[in-house]
């Protein structure tokens, strides 16, 4: 079967279009005059200055001797060690002294009042760790879930097909 | 003007495996593409500027890739490509970063675009644009290529990576939304 041609084709599905477009022929926007040969001068130049901001650059090789690399193995260590403080530990090390010599009704009323400042795994450990039953809070192997989502009423709340 | 001797891509590639040669042979390239793939970008991206910005990211693209091309498709297939690809890309930052209202009245394009379209062009050839920038992406690019380029379809699915199938429908959808838009202007 021969092929359709392009105006064939638009003709059976879209016959103004096809009009246009055969009236339409070789009209196009406007472009600068000389803009393809400017175009074609000033690309080489591009093209040129793009090899060079691709290029890899040479690599120094810079010899260091013993020493001056066991003082710069020194100050990342400290470096290190004073971000890895201020940082990761802070919260650890906030709670652990908000904590400190308070009994456990106290470390209740606390944590209820600053409930929002930590997270579900610090509340955890904090309640295993200083066996505070009526936290609400169990394990089960290694999943902690709170109570309140075993709860008959909280279950009860729930239709068949939202646990689909 | 300078008159280049138009050569085929077999040539082409003889010089390319030169590497002396890659300027004189992407010379040949420009003279010999460079305006279809710049009528392919302006008509997916809209205004002269922008297309000039898309054009020649097209073509450094294509210069420094060109020694690496494998030839299996040919080479204005793969100009295509990379001319389609930052075209979408280009759209789809520009998307980003202007607000466009959509509505009856305004169809997508930002001011500046539209009035070079409205003293350019006749008022048919106005809506025919309006409705293109009113496509999808795919459908936009596919109607651009079948339409005003007239690529069959095995050369845009080497292009796009569609199956003619899916291309013929994008096309004929895009065809139809575009007739009944500008249609109903009249």
């Amino acid at each position: 079967m021969k092929k359709k041609t392009v105006r064939e084709e638009l003709e059976d599905i879209a016959p103004f279009l096809a009009d246009l477009k055969e009236q339409s022929k070789g009209r196009r926007g406007p472009v600068p005059e000389g803009y393809f040969e400017e175009f074609r001068s000033e690309f080489f130049k591009k093209a040129e200055e793009s090899k060079e901001d691709s290029s890899p650059k040479e690599a120094k090789v810079v010899k260091l001797s013993w020493r001056y690399i066991a003082v710069a193995a020194s100050v990342a260590v400290l470096v290190l060690s004073l971000w890895f403080n201020n940082t990761l530990f802070v919260s650890a090390v906030e709670v652990q002294d908000s904590l400190t010599g308070l009994s456990i009704e106290e470390m209740y009323d606390y944590l209820d009042a600053n409930i929002e400042e930590f997270a579900a795994e610090e509340l955890a450990s904090i309640a295993i760790d200083n066996e505070m039953d009526d936290f609400g809070i169990i394990e089960i192997g290694d999943e902690i879930i709170d109570e309140e989502y075993l709860d008959e009423e909280y279950l009860d709340a729930f239709e068949y097909e939202d646990l689909l | 003007m300078v008159a280049h001797r138009m050569i085929d891509e077999k040539e082409i590639f003889l010089l390319l495996e030169q590497d002396t040669m890659l300027d004189k042979a992407f010379g040949f390239i420009l003279d010999k593409y460079q305006e279809r793939l710049y009528w392919h970008i302006r008509r997916m991206v809209g205004s002269h500027e922008d297309a000039n910005d898309v054009f020649q990211n097209t073509m450094i693209k294509a210069y420094k890739g060109i020694q690496k091309f494998q030839r299996k498709s040919t080479l204005l297939t793969w100009l295509y490509r990379i001319a389609s690809n930052e075209s979408l890309t280009f759209i789809k930052k520009r998307g980003r970063k202007e607000t466009i209202s959509i509505d009856n009245e305004d169809l997508g394009l930002s001011n500046h675009m539209k009035a070079e379209r409205y003293t350019e062009e006749g008022l048919a050839e106005r809506y025919l644009k309006e409705a293109i920038d009113e496509l999808p992406e795919k459908q936009r690019i596919v109607f651009i290529m079948r339409y005003y380029d007239e690529m069959p379809y095995q050369e845009i699915e080497k292009v796009l990576g569609t199956s003619v199938g899916g291309l013929k429908a994008s096309y004929h959808h895009a065809a139809k939304k575009i007739e009944a838009y500008v249609r109903k202007q009249f």
